[in-house]
């Protein structure tokens, strides 16, 4: 039989297939696509040469009348009971499944994520019905989320995409893909903070730009402060809050503002007037915050100079918000983009970078909230600080606070709170079968590890063993929650240092008082003698119960450890290390 | 491979910011896994590009460059060397300015530039007594920056 000849054919040289990179800002107000044809990034247009799209959904309410809904992406992750209180959605009916907020419908319960996908649809049918020549389909994109976001909007936005038939190639924060379209475009370098004020959330990131890398400094906001807001504040000032049609006029006079400097609107026979002036003092607690974060982004940053501040999101537009930040600093404003369009245009950047990997251009990222786990007495120990680039990975060595303790369960938060209480849970890992060990004993190494996408893995390996444990986490924080971080990190940092302080001396008491229990038992002293230590441990135990005081408390300690020092000294050291919240599995 | 090694660069217990900036960029571009063409590329630029971002993370800060440059030539202080080496002075000038920010929380940043001051200064000390090569004095300042350092992150 003949060997059988293998024919060696030369690969087909094909045309390497460009394909189109779309990237989507999908916002709270007005929705934008752009893509890359022919190295040019170009919008998205309907039949009437519109590029903005609003993010309205039409529906039909239980009673047989007809909506617009409107502000869609400020319900997305939200409690049933944050969804009702929203002063936007007002005339909405809401109902409550498993504990989430779902639109009633005539036909249909929807979820914020569903009413996304619906808005996503749509874009998805524009593009079907326009120009784009190399595919009529948009598959896959770049979408692009508030920076201050938390991972659970984020994968609400990731749900939303995939309900639409969208692939979504990566979320990307808008003021990084605005700076990615400004940088391009206006050929600068250096430090520049973006301050993206859109409908219904306010972004600051700092960013540094040298030869096509965009490299992320520090980024903050607030994820319930946007234009919505602003016209709100005009409808309490003419004390019209509770009519919610008034809303549009609020929108109509504070459009008209940007270009006039007194604006009339007509609202049931009635005239509503009001002056730049006056919008700017009642809206200046809004703005002053925006100040304030700005302020702190930048701190956060670490850099010599700041070359500028690039305004976006349609938001800016509004005179008072150059005014505010003239008066505040020193930096050159700039203002020369279209705030609406710039976000969707980098987000097809990035997503012609990660299609047709174009090195010209690289985003170096970072993590935007702290990563960490509870420690002993509800402590948040940060792992990933924020603003650390990624990807990263941290570990840190803990120990096990109870003798023979097998099982340590490791809780995973994120927040910028010392507590643990202040912070969002964001899963669990178990690790189990640790040998009995006395505490203080098992070295266990956690290990965080954050990607390129943000993903979140958790390590835990017992090292003395070599047991080990690791999942992925999928965040449960709400956007709420991420509001709500940011302003008790700044309000609270000093309440919770000194509870902090205070909880950590309680700890440290009780490992002295079991680790010396431990060495009296292990002692080979005489019977009365062994006794008479016990009693002095009981006696300082039952002083120190419900004890506030931290010096009290470290007084107490100090007594117990010197008393003991010489048989402890050694063995004491080990177990005042690091420890870790050991609770068995029976106790969770 | 050491930080120093992974930037190129002699070991130093300060270092050209620029140079550090410069450095990370190139590699950032050369080894992110954005711009890897192939899965398993990709993998292992995340595994580098972890440690290139650890790197800048202790080179492109004056304290912690120090505390790592000492590391590697082998000295190192345990928690509890850190605090036998601190004086009454030092606890003192803590509480007191931790009192300070209680009592007058509006001018939180002030004093915070204070600390900042106080551990550039012990920064200075400390690199005096590196270049004089006097071992207790590096111990000394050593502990004083760590210590001095880690209050500062605590000051929001």
């Amino acid at each position: 039989m003949n060997q059988q000849l293998y024919q060696i054919q030369e690969p087909e040289h094909k045309k390497a297939v460009i394909k189109t990179a779309i990237g989507i800002d999908l916002g709270t107000t007005n929705s934008v696509v752009a893509y890359v044809k022919e190295n040019k990034i170009k919008l998205l247009a309907d039949k009437e040469h519109t590029t903005l799209f609003p993010s309205v959904v039409d529906i039909v309410k239980q009673n047989g009348s007809e909506l617009k809904l409107k502000s869609v992406k400020r319900l997305m992750g939200k409690t049933y009971e944050q969804a009702k209180n929203s002063p936007l959605h007002r005339n909405v009916d809401f109902i409550k499944e498993n504990g989430r907020a779902k639109i009633a419908t005539i036909r249909h319960n929807y979820t914020p994520e569903e009413l996304s996908s619906i808005i996503l649809k749509k874009l998805k049918d524009v593009y079907a019905d326009s120009e784009v020549k190399e595919t009529k389909q948009l598959e896959q994109a770049v979408i692009t989320v508030p920076a201050f976001f938390s991972d659970n909007e984020r994968q609400a936005t990731q749900i939303a995409a995939e309900l639409a038939g969208i692939k979504c190639l990566r979320l990307i924060n808008e003021p990084t893909a605005a700076l990615l379209a400004y940088g391009l475009e206006s050929e600068k370098k250096g430090n520049f903070v973006v301050y993206d004020l859109g409908g219904g959330t306010f972004d600051v990131s700092v960013l540094k730009l040298i030869d096509g890398v965009f490299q992320v400094k520090s980024t903050l906001g607030d994820v319930q402060l946007g234009g919505d807001d602003f016209d709100l504040a005009i409808s309490e000032h003419f004390n019209m809050q509770d009519d919610y049609d008034f809303l549009e006029v609020a929108k109509d006079l504070k459009h008209k503002l940007t270009l006039q400097r007194t604006a009339i609107c007509e609202y049931k026979g009635e005239k509503f007037t009001i002056t730049n002036q006056e919008f700017f003092k009642l809206t200046l607690p809004l703005l002053t915050k925006t100040v304030e974060i700005l302020e702190k982004a930048i701190a956060d940053a670490n850099v010599d100079i700041i070359d500028g501040i690039v305004l976006v999101g349609g938001s800016t537009k509004m005179p008072i918000v150059s005014r505010i930040l003239e008066t505040n600093f020193d930096y050159q404003i700039f203002n020369d983009v279209n705030p609406e369009t710039i976000v969707a245009k980098g987000a097809a950047i990035q997503a012609d970078k990660l299609l047709n990997k174009n090195s010209d251009i690289l985003l170096v990222d970072v993590n935007p909230i702290s990563l960490g786990i509870e420690t002993m007495g509800g402590i948040f120990e940060r792992i990933i600080d924020r603003n650390t680039p990624i990807p990263t990975a941290k570990g840190q060595s803990f120990t096990t606070f109870k003798d023979n303790q097998i099982n340590l369960a490791i809780n995973i938060y994120q927040g910028e709170r010392e507590l643990v209480k202040d912070c969002h849970l964001l899963g669990k890992l178990v690790l189990s079968n640790i040998p009995p060990m006395p505490a203080g004993m098992p070295k266990i190494k956690i290990s965080f590890i954050l990607d390129e996408n943000s993903m979140l893995q958790v390590k835990a390996v017992e090292e003395t063993t070599g047991i080990e444990q690791s999942a992925m986490i999928k965040s449960s924080i709400s956007a709420e929650d991420s509001l709500a971080i940011l302003k008790d990190s700044i309000i609270n940092a000093r309440v919770d240092i000194s509870e902090k302080e205070l909880i950590k001396s309680r700890v440290e008491l009780e490992q002295v008082v079991q680790a010396s229990r431990n060495l009296i038992a292990g002692q080979k002293l005489p019977a009365s003698e062994q006794e008479k230590m016990l009693a002095f441990v009981d006696s300082i135990e039952k002083e120190t119960k419900g004890l506030d005081d931290k010096e009290k408390l470290d007084n107490k300690k100090f007594e117990l450890e010197d008393r003991f020092k010489e048989i402890v000294k050694e063995n004491m050291n080990s177990l005042l290390e690091h420890s870790l919240v050991g609770k068995q599995l029976d106790d969770i | 491979m050491n930080y120093f090694e992974l930037f190129n660069l002699e070991p130093a217990y300060q270092l050209d910011k620029d140079t550090i900036q410069a450095t990370y960029l190139e590699l950032q571009k050369k080894y992110h896994p954005d711009n890897c063409q192939a899965v398993e590329e990709q993998l292992q630029a995340v595994e580098k590009i972890i440690q290139i971002n650890e790197a800048y993370d202790v080179l492109s800060d004056d304290v912690k460059l120090i505390e790592y440059y000492l590391k590697q030539i082998g000295i190192e202080l345990s928690e509890k060397e850190i605090q036998a080496k601190l004086t009454q002075n030092d606890l003192m000038f803590l509480l007191e300015l931790q009192e300070s920010i209680m009592e007058n929380p509006a001018k939180t940043l002030f004093y915070k530039q204070q600390l900042k001051k106080k551990t550039l200064s012990i920064r200075l000390g400390l690199i005096e007594s590196i270049k004089a090569e006097n071992k207790e004095e590096i111990s000394i300042n050593l502990a004083k920056l760590v210590f001095f350092n880690k209050s500062l992150k605590h000051v929001v």
